[in-house]
């Protein structure tokens, strides 16, 4: 710097400035660093420091003094180790000391051994010489050799024992050199005990300071890359893909950086940071730990027996986050993270805590608890195991529902869900089956293609005009729900899109018309080689009898009608139409409406007796409705039923007709459809000039326009074929003429990705705002109202009850929000709201085909359980994303297991369950340990035939824990058979009781005392039948059975009818429940009875019908009762018929004249089992009709029941069906046939088994046997006399 | 009014924006406090017309100032949802105001004459624009209308986003520097206009003419200036993070795709011209072009001080070079180019439903169909005809394009130099005055196709899509 003071500034100044900004710089840079530093993740990771901290502090109060004293434990422990271990040492030198003498005496030893040994062997090669040579001397040589051979023994004698002392010190060493390593190894671990000790100690008051110091260091910028306690905490998974934008990448979950607790669990899969949804995260860390409640994203994951922990089914290191949960894994702030607010309200929250906004880049963003099941489908494709499984329960209830409403709505009918790609599962398989059976053969002929197997959800319209008549017709088209409110059928005319303008309005009408007419007219096409049944000569039927029938026969299973009314939802039947107003459907004779002859009656007298016969692939199945009883009673049930059916009172019919249709406007609309195809000038011309349809051979819809002359029912049909082919009706009913016709929507197997910008917004957002709701009122206020509400609960103001409330009540607000963000969940839930709102405003610049077609479905009665059901089918399809994981993250069950999950699936598709109780209700009661059932066995009952129940039926184990009061609860599978009546309302609750029949046996453990005082485990045993007893207070919860609402309704009906009301009786006349049927049918068996069903029971007042299975479906259903109670199939030994067990039956037997099974079957034909049963040739006959109750015919045993189960059901046949009348025919403690086994009730019990399992052969070896008249009856079987019953 | 985002996508007002809107107007406030001691220190007065008061100039400013001051003060205390919804919206959205602004600027035709026009008016009415008050009013009327167009949800996702924030800055930075050119200038105007012709000149620049030294007056500056940016950097770096986008996929291209800020002016022309011009020929003109301009220009005087009337023609091409054809085609394609290129106004939601009408025709489709569709055919041919008939009916048809740019490049030059700029053209010499008119005519080529396609529609003036070549 040259040293004059003209510069141009001021030195000093400029100095100043350049100090300043570096000052700046620097501040800058340590914000810079701050700024790196100061991630969202360290700031959870410090507070989960603070709950880690706070955790052992609470530890550490009590145990400070637990604790030394433990660390002196140990360290005396390791002293002692130590001292022993001196010990060993010196041992050990010794020994080795030893050792080495002895090896060096040994070795001594040998070197003496080894010439004498070689001399040895010259002498005898020696004497072999000489032998060789014959050598006179031989034998000199001979004693040479002996003499040797004898000195060489000695030295080797001695030197094995040389040898044995060496290999005897080895062992010792050796002994203790393993005692040497074990307590080395002790003492390490006691070392390790005292450093965690020491740690613990460090954590809960650090003395070192040094340690806080380095821990404080740790934490600080820059230092904290050095591995420090604070990191990011990634699972890698490199199978799990992500594609982004173009590729596809391993994915890295990096969600463990803030959710710290989430998998961590005690013992027995109890979560460590149980959530509490009122724990707040401005709390303090004490605070939760206090009151053992967490937040998110310390809280542990819920449900830790199905995800996460390693016995799960989701272990971490495989599934990591994301591919659940969605969401960027790979984020470390809440914002990227891009959770998904279940609310907007919630959003709210968060875009204020964290600055949180939906990044619309992002492609998975989290989803939203409401919607966070959809995922589940990316590996279960069958979806059932997410709504019944008996190891985890209902997992996805949500899911599970919608789809059973995309089933059952039909919504695969126009919108193909494709599970395959090729023969590729990638999803949930909802298709059409194959409409013709040429084309299924065809298809399972291709090894490229699987076929689809549902079935379509309306009835079959081929017969339509038989069943009933146009007006009906196009009114039900008009709004079906003017006639049956509950139907699935959607409406598809007077929508907004229809009467918005002028232009569209008056097609709407016609369109219905030209439907009508042309079903009618196709189905009388179709019907012509179709002949109606009719009722046999002489059978008058009756609407009252009908009334009864319609009762018991099971109708009521699937069907509701109003004349049996169910205030209280017993029924609940809405598998099948209800058919209260079924009579203003079908044509009749209005006068006599059980007249047998109007075409009406003969149709649904045609129907009832065989469904099939009208629709091929129906699931009404065929219920045996055959014509009864003799010449003045014969009764024709099928006639009765409908009868009593049309003799309902008319109602008026339904909404306003339809009326013709208006000529000018047909010609509009065949002008319309026509101009598309041949031009709109030709079809101007052909309309108005009444010309022909110029071409000859059209292949689509036309075909109706070719003829000579264009007639007005040309017209018609034409403009009906279209609308059929334009609304895609087929896609639900089977319509002649469209059998090859494909699904009109949209596919839907990989809409849960669907691209944002392909949806057709339209101006919903103005619907919205204006209207929107099913009253026309606003959407926009609604939503407004509701963000009020739940902006009060996230203020705290005013909370919502639970989680589940507030999703309810801020659902509108969630799918407005959605959608005004261009969302997938939005615009679906919308279109299933109002599917043509979203032509709003649209129509006046839309061709009237060109308008939106999906019809309004209404999935409950009320708009709030009717969002409720879109939300559940928004979960369904936000999942279909066809983005198969790799194979073995598929949810592959083992055949066990996906035989369950299918007989799940055909249960609900044949509604089996809406007769047979699959699950007995479960019973919640709190008692005491010294009022817990009790266990023993009477002394009927043989404790071998217990043995055997528990193997072929393990008990369920309860664990039972006290609670401070001592109370203990426990749950258990039941039936009602009592309960208080409202006679009883002034009774003194503990005197209130509820009786149930126990249906399963129960295993308790618990902690007891012995006789000492000492505690010791304790177990007790009750076996099913038990009565279960429960006091009113004690009686906590009643949760419905599985299956089977009709049989509880029939029994009910029953009683109330009865006039002398008995439980048991009525249970025994309504359809069994199939409790334990695994274990107790043989599953070939079932497979034929489900094919083809015999009659199986005497006391039952309907039959098992026919169900309208194809093969394959008869076969999972069989298999999978006995998967279900996971017994042995499909093929069940017997083993009673094998020559070997027979052969040991004889032998034991020992019989003078004849054999084992002979005696047995003298026993099976002795008076007892005829009592009640047809057997051996000979028919059951009743003493006294009205007492006497007919069991099964026994010949069917031997194919149909197991062995093991007969052996236990003869032994105790409450022990399967507590309401049975068959008595145990041997008891234990009484001597019945002392002729046969010597009276024996085991033996005899068995002999039966065995009888019963070789019935055929012993019918054909010693034929029909009737015992010798007994002087007496049989002592001891005085039940089977009174009430002499069986019924397995 | 409701004011949230997940139910309102596109709220104009949020507390955020409130609070931000009242430290705008406190820094402006400040601002203005400053200026009004400035001007209560040159102790000036007006007379009230009709009470006959004589004020000081400052009143009206401590008036403006105290108004500010309030206003701020009630934005930053009162920004809660209340009183959004009792909120007075100057900027109504959809009201006259913003219907206007948007109708000006969404149109390129109103804009290209919008910024032709105010570059003109400029240049006219510089004299008063350079006077401190006025120029201090024009700061305050940017800036406020910046704050208030602030309070428009659109307006604010534009300007706003972290990738266009230097091309705001970018506006007023070259407003500031023109107008500092400016008010330099007129000085220096009127200071030689009043120059006698002797001595030194009487320039600014001149004022301080004294040599320093390299260090410490250059380099030390010059080191600080590099601490000081290198910390606005840093600071930068740390308040405005740079937008994550899309991850990048071939299937979906973002809509609009633009390029960086400081290429917008490139793809805006591509919109006027083939890509093998806009961003091949263009470019490397204006490159040269800018390389030659030391050879190019003829004029000895005005060298080393700012002035206007010595170098008005070099001033005048630069600005209308610069500004309109460059800065304004920057702001054109930052602010105002929305989905699918298509034009939307400053205060209009970005819909890419939005459809405008593009029926361009071509030069030759002019020439043989509309102008002398009675007398001549479209030359056409067959693709089985031989290559030569080919070429000769593809030249024939593209003749009238070929002969318009024949005359745009090669006749003008000399007519150019027989009539308005003969001046130039004696002083410049041949070789010079070609190079230099080749280059106003590259120059003016954007311009003027820019209003051919405007009044006719035209896309192309030669157009053979059968050999990729298009002018």
């Amino acid at each position: 710097m040259p040293a004059t003071d003209s510069f141009f500034r001021s030195l000093s100044k400029t100095h100043t400035v350049f100090a300043l900004n570096s000052i700046l710089l620097l501040l800058a840079t340590l914000w810079m660093l701050h700024d790196d530093h100061n991630d969202e993740w360290r700031s959870w990771q410090q507070k989960w420091d603070r709950i880690e901290d706070a955790r052992l502090a609470g530890i550490g109060l009590d145990q400070q003094g637990t604790l030394d004293s433990e660390t002196e434990k140990l360290k005396d422990r390791i002293q002692e180790r130590d001292t022993f271990l001196e010990r060993i040492e010196t041992q050990l030198n010794e020994l080795k000391a030893e050792l080495a003498v002895r090896k060096g005496a040994a070795a001594t030893k040998l070197r003496a051994t080894k010439p004498k040994r070689t001399f040895r062997d010259v002498a005898r090669a020696n004497y072999d010489l000489a032998i060789r040579d014959m050598d006179p001397n031989a034998h000199e040589k001979l004693t040479a050799f002996n003499e040797k051979r004898d000195a060489v023994e000695v030295l080797e004698r001695e030197l094995q024992a040389a040898d044995l002392k060496v290999k005897e010190t080895q062992g010792k060493i050796a002994e203790l050199t393993g005692q040497e390593i074990d307590a080395k190894k002790a003492k390490k671990e006691l070392a390790d005990a005292v450093t965690l000790t020491r740690d613990t100690r460090e954590k809960i008051a650090p003395e070192n300071t040094f340690q806080a110091i380095k821990r404080w260091l740790m934490e600080q910028p820059v230092i904290d890359g050095f591995n420090s306690h604070h990191k990011i905490r990634q699972d890698w998974l490199p199978d799990q893909r992500i594609t982004l934008g173009m590729s596809q990448t391993a994915r890295f979950d990096r969600c463990r950086t803030c959710h710290l607790g989430i998998n961590r669990v005690l013992t027995g899969n109890v979560p460590e940071f149980p959530f509490a949804a009122e724990a707040e995260i401005g709390a303090s860390p004490a605070n939760w730990v206090k009151n053992a409640g967490f937040p998110h994203p310390f809280a542990t994951h819920p449900r830790p027996d199905v995800y996460l922990t390693a016995a799960s089914p989701h272990p971490l290191t495989e599934f990591g986050c994301t591919v659940c949960h969605d969401g960027q894994g790979s984020a470390t702030s809440f914002h990227n993270a891009q959770h998904g607010a279940n609310h907007p309200a919630e959003y709210k929250k968060w875009n204020g805590k964290y600055g949180f906004f939906p990044n619309h880049y992002w492609e998975y963003p989290m989803q939203p608890r409401r919607l966070r099941e959809s995922t589940c489908l990316k590996c279960h494709h069958e979806v059932v195991e997410l709504g019944i499984n008996p190891d985890h329960g209902a997992t996805a209830p949500k899911l599970y529902r919608g789809w059973q409403l995309v089933r059952n709505f039909g919504c695969f009918g126009c919108h193909e869900i494709t599970g395959f790609d090729g023969t590729n599962r990638i999803g949930p398989d909802l298709r059409l089956e194959p409409a013709t059976a040429e084309l299924k053969t065809a298809i399972d002929a291709d090894p490229n293609q699987v076929a689809g197997r549902m079935r379509k959800v309306g009835p079959s319209l081929a017969h339509v005009s038989l069943k009933t008549n146009a007006d009906w017709l196009s009114r039900w088209i008009r709004k079906p729900a003017d006639f049956r409110p509950t139907t699935r059928m959607p409406q598809f005319f007077d929508l907004s899109n229809q009467q918005d303008d002028e232009h569209g309005k008056p097609f709407g009408p016609v369109e219905i018309a030209a439907v009508t007419h042309f079903l009618i007219e196709t189905s009388k096409t179709a019907s012509k080689g179709f002949s109606l049944d009719t009722v046999p000569e002489g059978i008058t039927p009756d609407a009252k009898r009908g009334e009864i029938a319609f009762r018991q026969r099971g109708c009521l299973a699937c069907h509701a009608h109003k004349a049996v009314p169910d205030p209280d939802k017993k029924l609940s039947a809405t598998f099948g139409p209800d058919l209260s107003r079924i009579q203003d459907k079908i044509p009749h004779d209005e006068k006599n409406p059980a007249a047998a002859s109007s075409n009406g009656f003969r149709w649904l007298y045609t129907w009832l007796k065989d469904p099939q016969k009208h629709s091929p692939r129906t699931r009404m199945p065929n219920l045996f409705l055959e014509a009864e009883g003799e010449g003045e009673k014969r009764t024709d049930p099928a006639a009765d039923i409908a009868a009593f059916l049309l003799s309902q009172p008319a109602g008026s019919l339904a909404g306003e007709a339809v009326p013709n249709a208006d000529d000018a406007v047909l010609d509009e609309l065949v002008k319309l459809y026509a101009g598309k195809v041949i031009g709109a000038a030709r079809a101007e011309a052909m309309v108005k000039l009444g010309g022909k349809y110029p071409e000859t051979d059209p292949t689509g819809d036309e075909i109706e326009l070719v003829g000579e002359e264009l007639t007005r029912e040309m017209k018609l049909a034409y403009v009906g074929r279209r609308t059929v082919s334009r609304y895609g009706c087929y896609g639900c009913h089977n319509i002649p003429g469209f059998e090859t016709a494909r699904p009109i929507g949209t596919k839907l197997e990989d809409w849960g990705r669907k691209d944002r910008t392909k949806l057709a917004l339209e101006h919903i957002e103005e619907y919205l705002h204006h209207h929107g709701e099913a009253d026309g009122s606003s959407t926009r206020e609604r939503v407004e109202t509701e963000m009020k509400q739940a902006r009060a609960h996230t203020l705290g103001k005013r909370k919502f009850g639970s989680r589940d409330e507030e999703e309810a009540a801020t659902r509108g607000s969630f799918f407005y929000a959605s959608l005004l963000h261009h969302g997938r969940e939005g615009f679906l839930w919308q279109k299933l709201r109002a599917p043509r709102s979203y032509d709003f405003e649209k129509t006046r610049t839309k061709g009237y085909d060109e308008r939106l077609r999906m019809p309004k479905f209404t999935f409950a009665p009320t708009p709030a359980e009717n969002e409720e059901a879109i939300e559940a089918i928004a979960t369904f399809i936000l999942g279909l994303v066809a983005e198969p994981p790799p194979v073995k993250y598929v949810y592959t069950p083992d055949t066990q297991v996906a035989d369950r999950i299918e007989g799940e699936r055909l249960l609900q598709k044949f509604n089996c369950v809406g007769c047979h109780m699959v699950d007995a209700p479960e019973i919640r009661v709190k008692t005491t340990i010294e009022n817990l059932p009790d266990s023993s066995l009477t002394p009927a009952e043989f404790p071998e035939a217990r043995e055997l129940l528990l193997k072929i039926r393990p008990a369920r184990t309860v664990q039972l824990t006290p609670d401070k009061d001592g109370n203990v609860s426990y749950s258990f599978h039941g039936l009602s058979v009592a309960r208080p009546g409202p006679d009883d309302d002034d009774l003194d609750p503990e005197e209130r009781e509820f009786a149930y029949n126990l249906w399963e046996s129960i295993t308790f453990n618990w902690m007891g005392k012995d006789e000492k005082g000492k505690p010791t485990p304790q177990t007790r045993t009750v076996l099913p039948s038990a009565r279960m007893l429960v006091p009113e207070p004690n009686l906590i919860s009643e949760t419905p059975a599985r299956g089977g609402r009709f049989a509880q309704w029939l029994v009910t009906d029953i009683l109330s009818r009865a006039r002398e009301p008995n439980r048991d009786l009525a249970w025994q006349q309504s359809p069994p429940p199939l409790i334990a049927e695994g274990v107790k049918v043989q599953t070939p068996w079932l497979y034929r009875f489900l094919k083809n069903p015999n009659r199986l029971r005497h006391t039952t007042v309907l039959r098992m019908p026919r169900f309208n299975l194809d093969d394959d479906e008869a076969r999972a259903l069989a298999n999978y009762f006995a998967a279900a109670d996971k017994a042995e199939y499909p093929y069940q030994p017997v083993p009673q018929r094998q020559p070997d067990y027979l052969g040991d039956r004889d032998a034991e037997f020992n019989g003078a004249d004849h054999d084992y099974l002979t005696e047995s079957w003298r026993l099976f034909n002795a008076p007892l089992c005829i009592k009640c049963h047809s057997l051996g040739g000979r028919q059951f006959k009743a003493v006294d009709p009205k007492k006497d109750i007919r069991g099964p015919n026994l010949d069917m045993v031997r194919d149909r029941l197991q062995s093991d189960w007969v052996q236990v059901w003869l032994s105790n046949p409450k022990w399967f069906t507590p309401y049975t009348s068959m008595p145990q025919p041997f008891a234990k403690n009484q001597k019945l046939f002392p002729q046969h086994f010597g009276g024996d009730g085991l033996k005899q019990t068995t002999a039966v088994r065995d009888a019963l399992m070789n019935y055929n052969r012993l019918m054909e070896r010693d034929g029909t046997y009737v015992p010798p008249v007994a002087a007496k009856p049989a002592a001891g079987a005085p039940a089977a006399n009174k009430q002499g019953a069986a019924k397995p | 009014m409701h004011v949230d985002p997940f139910i309102d996508p596109h709220p104009n007002l949020t507390p955020a924006v409130l609070q931000g809107l009242g430290w705008f107007y406190l820094v402006l406030s400040a601002m203005n406090l400053w200026w009004t001691i400035r001007i209560y220190k040159e102790d000036r007065h007006m007379t009230v017309p009709v009470l006959n008061i004589k004020l000081p100039h400052a009143t009206f400013w401590a008036l403006y100032t105290s108004a500010l001051l309030i206003l701020g003060f009630m934005h930053v205390s009162w920004s809660n949802e209340d009183y959004i919804d009792r909120f007075p919206l100057v900027l109504e959205p959809g009201g006259p105001f913003q219907t206007a602004i948007d109708f000006v600027l969404a149109n390129p035709v109103t804009y290209f004459v919008l910024s032709i026009t105010g570059t003109i008016a400029v240049l006219r009415f510089r004299e008063f624009l350079v006077k401190p008050t006025v120029g201090w009013v024009l700061l305050n009327v940017a800036v406020l209308f910046m704050t208030l167009s602030m309070t428009d949800y659109d307006f604010r996702k534009i300007v706003g986003k972290p990738d266009n924030v230097p091309i705001v800055a970018l506006l007023y930075l070259v407003g500031g520097f023109t107008w500092l050119y400016f008010s330099q200038a007129v000085e220096n105007d009127r200071r030689l206009a009043e120059w006698d012709g002797e001595g030194p000149l009487p320039v600014l620049e001149n004022d301080e003419n004294e040599k320093v030294l390299v260090w410490p007056d250059l380099v030390y500056s010059e080191l600080i200036c590099m601490i000081a940016i290198t910390t606005l950097l840093i600071v930068w770096g740390i308040v405005l993070e740079a937008p994550l986008e899309e991850p990048a996929s071939s299937a979906k291209t973002p809509n609009p795709s633009k390029a960086p800020w400081y290429f917008l002016g490139l793809q805006e022309m591509l919109v006027y011209y083939d890509p093998w011009l806009a961003g091949v020929v263009f470019p490397t003109f204006i490159l040269g072009g800018l390389m030659a301009i030391p050879y190019i220009d003829f004029n000895r005087i005005g060298n080393g001080y700012y002035v206007f009337r010595q170098r008005a023609f070099s001033v005048i091409t630069f600005l209308v070079g610069f500004i309109t054809l460059w800065v304004a085609m920057i702001i054109l394609g930052t602010f105002l180019r929305g989905p699918n290129w298509n034009i939307f106004g400053i205060y209009e939601y970005w819909d890419v439903h939005k459809l405008e009408a593009l029926n361009n025709v071509m030069l030759s489709e002019l020439f043989y169909l509309d102008w002398f569709g009675q007398f001549l055919d479209m030359p056409s041919y067959e693709n089985s005809d031989p290559i030569g008939t080919r070429v000769s009916m593809i030249l024939l048809r593209e003749l009238p394009g070929f002969a318009v740019i024949g005359i745009y490049f090669i006749a003008l030059p000399p007519l150019l130099a027989m009539t308005c700029l003969r001046t130039f053209y004696q002083r410049m010499g041949y070789l010079r005055f070609m190079v230099f008119t080749q280059l106003l005519l590259w120059m003016a080529a954007l311009p003027l196709k820019m209003v051919l396609r405007w009044a006719l529609n035209l896309k192309y003036l030669v157009n053979i899509p059968e050999y990729f070549f298009n002018i």
